[in-house]
């Protein structure tokens, strides 16, 4: 079942396609690469711009494929660059054992019509007009160290020139900020909700204007969380919601004072983000080698229209600091792309945290399956006894880096029940209990399963249960 | 550090800021006004706002617990090692197929004496795992359908709170202990419900049906709902026919089952216009068909013509010979039955439900004669009905039915497409019954019939077989469902 050239020249859907799957072609690329010559599949794992990487599928028989990436063109540059290695080094593929997300996919797909065979490989053109896979491959430029530094150095002067460009945008942006808010409050937070969708909109634009994504998003999705509020407390909430983003508005103005890596949380909740390869190449970030639960995976969809994967891992290893991280990927609402690792997953990762004053969120650098023996999910370490203990410390995450919200916590000894017609995660020995949102669904079996090792995610005054570990195993929530 | 602020102090903050500071100038405590602060209640609502965030955590609540505790369930849980194929398969199949894959599986999960793991919520999710139910998935069930009273909690005086499905379980349940209260508390309720509910309330009554429900079954004549008048007539007309039991079998046959004459003179038997198959099967296979050819006039050779009822009949009739040890009479009938010359599946339809009565009864060896060579031989085009016919016996297939299938033609038939490419639905389906119910001590042959064919063509065809190869190398454990 080996593919040509002229087959994967044939399957690209623009020249474009080829010239980017050919980038893609470096071994570096794949951190997995494998084959299952009987069943004739392929698949991989390509590092892109999210924190993880995409997966790519290939079925040889009549290459049917598929990948995680959220790209509109099929095929997408991943599974061109597959196809390609494919057929011109088809020894860079190690054989393995079919993988679950593989099996997966081929329980969903229809067979296609196979691709038509190439008919005349002497004359591809004809076969694929516009597009030529030879010239795909792009030759690089030979420059002379001397222009190399110079262009460096125009690069990274014009780099500065828009930072600080930027810069002043943003001051210029929470100037508007607070004169915004300085009206709220002159009306009254009273008077404030019947004209929240209005009010949000207008500051959000601005501050989408001055570069102050971050802000502009809280803003923007403030009025939805201001009315999932009870009646009874909306305005303290507000209070306490503007305060918490006035808070904010301060510590940028005053960032040179504050310790590096709060620093670095307090410009990233305003907009400025780090890039990927930045993160990657930056010596002096935070790495971790670990083996890690998937305790939970979220999905919620944003005001832009994107989807936000967030993927809480809990580390193994006892006492090590920090215990947590999470993965966040963003991809089109219109993808349709699911969340790429599953509840339960454990595996052995290399991962570099985002500078923080608590570093939590993270880029996964390597990922490898667990060696046999493995401690399995759910099997946690250093859990809190107690829900006093687990808010206790929770506190103190919110004391060294405000505006981590959710907040991770793992509470043992504690139990799901009901008080009135209320559900509460409760101590076994009663002596404290928090509210949930609601008893159904999965977590009614998980009640009635007794005990409970529990990851929860303190959000600003409430508490959800992200999964368990239970006495029938591990559960990992809805 | 700055000290926080009193109670008081935060209370004329909030106050002033729910106001508006145009309306009510906040009254600062001074130290947290700084020189040159253009917004001193910004600066202040920021300050309450962290202090109220690092002390207040989740707010706390007062008041006695209530937990649950599931119903023990002593069978081993699945293996963790199967969990995420099953999983699979439940998402792979697409709906159409759901079923007909995944009963199967059930099946042999609950054969081999093990439970779902209840965090996977199959049962929740697809009605084909609710074979395999045991008391903790019953429990969750009742709960998470979010039910106020689940049905075995229930009383006389919460059971209106319960949906149509349970309530009518709990009704079934409630007409088994008092026939008559479970009666008026339906009469009682009657006007007040729709017509969704009504049936549900009316079905729940087939449960001791006696003489005594004929006045509120009558009544039912003029319900506004079309569905519920046709089961009160159903319900009277089998009142009325097993009302007639006791006085005469004969008679009882001749009120059931008219004799005509074809235009070539030629005898035979017609269910009496209005008399619904099911009304009379029951005692239908209480009879050798000799004996009731021979009550009514008519040699046992002509029961087994098939032509316009006959093939509903036939199915008790040769059950009836079943169930009295006569295989040869029952294969003589499947022959005349089950061939060519008749519709197929009015023909088998008759079959799969004679075959219904039979696992009600639990008599499932009666599915071995089934699957014995007539119904084989029909069997390449049927095999959907066969698979509906299994799902009524609720059981896998007996050690010589699953013999037979695989010696027989339908197998072979099988076995013969698979290397084309073209698996359809139905070959699919085909496919996945033997696959699944073949007996376990016959597992290791079949699944060497299926090496032998290579790789398939139909991924989830081959996700079942590595699921059902995976169970079959399971010891069956010595629970069963509680």
């Amino acid at each position: 079942m080996a593919i040509t050239l002229e087959q994967v020249q044939q399957a690209a859907p623009d020249q474009r396609s080829l010239t980017a799957a050919s980038k893609l072609l470096k071994p570096s690329k794949w951190p997995v690469l494998e084959m299952d010559v009987d069943r004739g599949l392929a698949w991989g794992e390509c590092k892109g711009s999210g924190s993880t990487p995409y997966r790519v599928r290939l079925d040889l028989s009549d290459l049917g494929y598929k990948c995680t990436c959220p790209s509109r063109k099929f095929p997408c540059k991943h599974s061109l660059a597959l196809m390609w290695t494919i057929a011109e080094r088809p020894d860079a593929l190690s054989a393995g054992a079919v993988p679950d997300w593989v099996e997966e996919w081929l329980g969903r797909r229809r067979p296609r019509k196979a691709a038509r065979p190439a008919s005349d490989a002497s004359d591809p053109a004809a076969l694929a007009p516009g597009k030529d896979i030879r010239s795909a491959v792009e030759v690089e430029e030979i420059v002379d160290p001397e222009e190399q530094a110079r262009r460096a150095e125009r690069a990274a002067k014009a780099a500065a020139r828009r930072k600080a460009t930027r810069e002043k945008k943003v001051l210029a942006g929470l100037d508007e900020l607070e004169t915004w808010l300085a009206d709220v409050l002159a009306e009254g937070l009273g008077a404030f909700p019947p004209r929240a969708s209005e009010r949000c909109r207008q500051i959000a634009a601005r501050l989408v204007d001055a570069q102050a994504g971050g802000l502009a998003t809280w803003l923007d999705e403030l009025p939805g969380a201001l009315f999932a509020q009870p009646d009874r407390v909306r305005t303290d909430w507000l209070a306490e919601e503007l305060g918490h983003i006035a808070l904010l508005m301060h510590a940028y103005r005053r960032q040179q004072a504050l310790p590096p890596g709060l620093r670095e949380d307090v410009r990233r909740r305003v907009g400025w983000t780090v890039k990927r390869d930045d993160l990657l190449n930056d010596a002096d970030a935070l790495r971790v080698r670990d083996t890690w639960t998937v305790v939970g995976v979220q999905s919620v969809t944003q005001v832009d229209h994107l989807v936000r994967h967030e993927t809480w891992l809990r580390r193994h290893t006892e006492g090590a600091s920090p215990e947590w991280a999470l993965l966040l990927d963003f991809l089109p609402v219109s993808g349709g792309a699911r969340p790429p690792y599953g509840p339960g997953e454990v595996f052995v990762a290399e991962v570099v945290y985002y500078p923080s004053a608590w570093p939590l969120r993270a880029q996964l650098v390597s990922k490898q399956t667990p060696p046999d023996g493995v401690v399995p999910a759910g099997a946690f370490h250093g859990a809190a006894a107690g829900l006093d203990e687990a808010m206790t410390r929770a506190l103190m995450v919110r004391a060294v880096q405000p505006w981590q919200d959710p907040i991770p916590v793992l509470v043992d000894g504690v139990h799901v029940g009901t008080v009135g017609s209320g559900a509460v995660l409760a101590d076994i020995d009663g002596t404290a209990m928090v509210p949930l949102a609601a008893l159904e669904g999965p977590l009614v079996a998980v009640a009635g399963s007794g005990p409970l090792c529990a990851v929860g995610l303190v959000r600003g005054a409430g508490l959800s249960v992200l999964s368990a570990s239970t006495s029938l195993g591990f559960w990992g929530g809805t | 550090m700055t000290e926080p602020l009193s109670a008081g102090e935060r209370m004329a903050l909030l106050r002033s800021l729910t106001l508006g500071t145009r309306r009510q100038e906040p009254e600062l405590p001074g130290r947290l006004v700084r020189e040159g602060d253009l917004h001193p209640a910004i600066t202040a609502m920021a300050f309450a706002s962290q202090q109220a965030r690092l002390s207040s955590l989740p707010p706390r609540i007062r008041g006695t617990v209530t937990t649950f505790r599931a119903p023990e369930d002593p069978r081993p849980l699945l293996p963790e090692t199967l969990r995420p194929a099953l999983a699979r398969l439940v998402t792979a199949a697409i709906a159409s197929r759901r079923d007909l894959l995944l009963e199967p599986v059930a099946w042999r999960i609950r054969d081999l004496g093990l439970r779902l793991h209840p965090f996977d919520d199959l049962a929740m999710r697809n009605k084909s795992f609710r074979t395999c139910l045991g008391p903790y998935e019953a429990w969750y069930l009742s709960r998470g359908r979010g039910h106020a009273v689940s049905a075995s909690a229930a009383s006389d005086d919460t059971w209106t709170s319960l949906g149509p499905q349970t309530r009518a379980d709990w009704l079934r349940m409630r007409r088994a202990q008092d026939p008559q209260l479970a009666r008026d508390l339906v009469a009682g309720q009657w006007g007040q419900e729709r017509a969704e509910m009504r049936l549900a309330m009316l079905g729940a009554l087939e449960v001791r049906l006696g003489p005594d429900d004929t006045p509120f079954l009558e009544s039912l004549s003029s319900d506004r709902s079309g569905k519920v008048k046709d089961l009160a007539a159903r319900f009277l007309r089998r009142l009325d026919v097993e009302s007639e039991r006791d006085t005469s079998v004969e008679a009882l046959l001749r009120k059931s089952l008219v004799v005509k004459r074809s235009p070539l003179g030629k005898r035979r038997l017609e269910l009496v216009s209005g008399v619904d198959i099911t009304a009379v099967r029951d005692f239908l296979v209480d009879l050798h068909p000799a004996d009731i050819g021979e009550r009514l006039g008519i040699p046992v050779e002509r029961l087994m013509a098939p032509a316009g009822d006959a093939p509903l009949l036939a199915g008790s009739f040769a059950v009836g010979a079943l169930l009295r040890d006569d295989p040869s009479t029952f294969e003589a009938f499947a022959a005349a039955n089950l061939g060519t010359r008749v519709d197929g599946d009015q023909a088998l339809t008759g079959w799969w439900q004679a075959l219904a009565h039979l696992g009600a009864q639990r008599r499932p060896y009666a599915a071995e004669h089934v699957f014995t060579d007539p119904v084989a031989r029909v069997l390449p085009g049927r095999l959907e009905d066969a698979q509906a016919a299994l799902e009524w016996l609720e059981g896998p297939m007996p050690l010589r039915a699953s013999r037979a299938m695989r010696a027989g033609p339908a197998w072979a038939g099988i076995l013969s497409q698979l290397p084309d490419a073209k698996l359809g639905d139905h070959a699919r389906a085909c496919l996945s019954m033997p696959a699944c119910l073949i007996h376990p001590d016959d597992a290791r042959d079949a699944t060497r019939d299926l090496d032998a064919i290579g790789p398939m063509a139909d991924p989830l065809v081959h996700q079942l077989w590595q699921l059902v190869a995976a169970l079959n190398e399971l010891q069956p454990s010595t629970r069963s469902v509680p």
